[in-house]
């Protein structure tokens, strides 16, 4: 049960980080507003960070 | 005692560098497109991309590139089949034409290239690395060593570890690649100016599509099969491969091509550094050359735990460390390195022709198990083929460029290795594997 909900846990952070990567990439690349594009950066890292934990555990 | 040592060896290794994978070990073909797209997307592609582009208009570049893609494609399929059939790595397939002892000096060659060019990318990335963060001298050292050690950790855990490494890093790529090219044709103006693009120095489609099929035959030739001798089935390999190629690779090379059409440069982080987007630039790099070295690292590991018959954990530990240290030499500015390397990049192919004709017409498509299997030392056959191989495609590389220039030199070298390896086994009559082979 408790392996199933961390499973869970993980997949769901993998699929959350690759929506938050297409995001921060296109916001880091594409905004010319700086705060925008310092969000993006901020989101790419962040989503990298998540996506390791995610798929580290659960892959497709 | 000798038993124990051997059963011990073969417990540590896990990634099958001395067996065929098992069945219960195989992977799915999401796992398999993942390490093989992310083998793929690499500089080497987007640079193709850029020549391309000095040379073709942009539909002729659609063009070349996804007929250069096709003709890599029949190569990888072939490559594909052989692998998910066998589960063994390209040096363990050697022994099936080389010979026991043979397999050890062939397997030795693509290693050579190998860990040339993961020495390569590991001093370009930590110099770019110590750039953007203005280190001076001894901070560069010390980045290109990280470098090395830090991409040789994902091959030491292996495959799993590459996979992972490729969940996260491809979406990177595509999303960043995507995000830069639109941004370059905004630049640029509109769609139609990039379709309206004439080159100044036209080249003929023939050279287009050599660029392409040069850019990456040699490794679907060789590096593809330590990958897909984890598939689960034959036809999810194949899929893989092509996924990889016609969906990774025309992606990159247009991405390459219309940056270099746009902005005049084919290089993304360059360009992403370019517009003051030093994250995302930081990102893109790491991830393309992360995902290429990885595996690359781990295909040579395999191929040279076969030459010197020691465990694959020890191997990776000693190439980690050679090619650590050989980056402070700098390979990435030595040109005599970059020209040795592509002298070695013509030599390998006739190998690879040689595999694949001794698996699918000299052996009919069949291969007797490695375990059930007894070799010959010594087999001249394929020495005597790669050697001649070898000279005619450097005699047409020195004599005949024209020929070179619509035909790929490495394409060259796998059918003549393929015909005289053919012809030569069928005269001779030598049989390699002393068993029977299976019905």
């Amino acid at each position: 049960m408790k392996k199933s909900k961390n499973l869970t846990l993980h997949k769901t952070a993998a699929l959350v980080g690759t929506v938050i990567m297409a995001i921060g990439s296109f916001m880091a690349c594409l905004s010319t507003n700086v705060v925008a594009t310092q969000v993006g950066n901020v989101l790419l890292v962040a989503s990298i960070l998540v996506m390791f934990y995610g798929y580290s555990a659960w892959q497709p | 005692m000798k038993q124990q040592v051997k059963s011990k060896a073969v417990e540590q290794d896990s990634e099958f560098s001395l067996c065929a994978v098992p069945e219960s070990e195989r992977k799915s073909y999401i796992s398999l497109t993942i390490v093989w797209t992310g083998f793929i997307f690499a500089i080497i592609s987007l640079m193709a991309g850029g020549t391309l582009a000095l040379g073709l208009s942009f539909r002729e570049i659609l063009i070349a590139s996804f007929v250069g893609n096709i003709f890599l494609c029949a190569i990888a399929v072939a490559v594909s089949v052989i692998a998910s059939r066998t589960g063994l790595t390209f040096a363990l397939l050697t022994r099936y034409s080389f010979g026991s002892s043979g397999s050890r000096i062939a397997s030795l060659f693509v290693p050579v290239v190998n860990v040339g060019w993961y020495t390569i990318q590991s001093a370009s990335y930590g110099h770019f690395v110590a750039s953007i963060f203005g280190f001076g001298d001894v901070g560069e050292a010390i980045c290109m060593v990280a470098s090395a050690a830090l991409m040789g950790i994902f091959a030491f855990y292996g495959v799993k570890a590459i996979a992972i490494l490729g969940y996260v890093a491809i979406p990177a790529i595509i999303f960043l690649t995507v995000a830069t090219t639109i941004r370059s044709v905004g630049v640029m103006g509109s769609l139609e100016a990039l379709m309206a693009y004439r080159p100044s120095a036209p080249i003929s489609l023939a050279a287009g599509i050599t660029v392409v099929i040069g850019a990456w035959i040699l490794s679907t030739a060789t590096c593809l099969a330590d990958i897909m001798r984890y598939a689960k089935s034959t036809k999810s390999a194949v899929a893989a491969a092509l996924t990889g190629l016609l969906g990774g690779n025309i992606l990159m090379l247009i991405c390459g091509a219309i940056a270099t059409i746009a902005m005049d440069e084919y290089d993304l982080t360059a360009i992403l550094l370019g517009f003051g987007l030093v994250v995302p630039s930081l990102i893109l790099m790491t991830t393309n050359i992360f995902t290429t070295n990885a595996a690359n690292l781990y295909s040579t590991g395999l191929n040279l735990a076969n030459s010197f018959k020691i465990g694959r954990t020890k191997m990776m530990l000693i190439l980690i460390g050679i090619s650590s240290v050989a980056t402070l030499l700098k390979p990435h500015e030595a040109d005599f390195y970059y020209t040795f390397l592509n002298a070695l990049g013509n030599v390998i192919p006739p190998l690879a022709g040689i595999i694949l004709a001794d698996y699918f017409i000299v052996n009919k498509g069949r291969y007797l198990a490695l375990e059930k299997s007894k070799f010959i030392r010594w087999n001249p056959v394929p020495w005597i083929s790669w050697l001649v191989s070898v000279i005619i495609v450097f005699a047409l590389v020195s004599l005949l460029p024209a020929v070179v220039a619509n035909i790929p030199a490495p394409f060259i070298g796998i059918v003549l290795g393929a015909v005289f390896h053919t012809v030569l086994m069928k005269v001779t009559g030598i049989r390699v594997n002393l068993k029977e082979t299976e019905g």
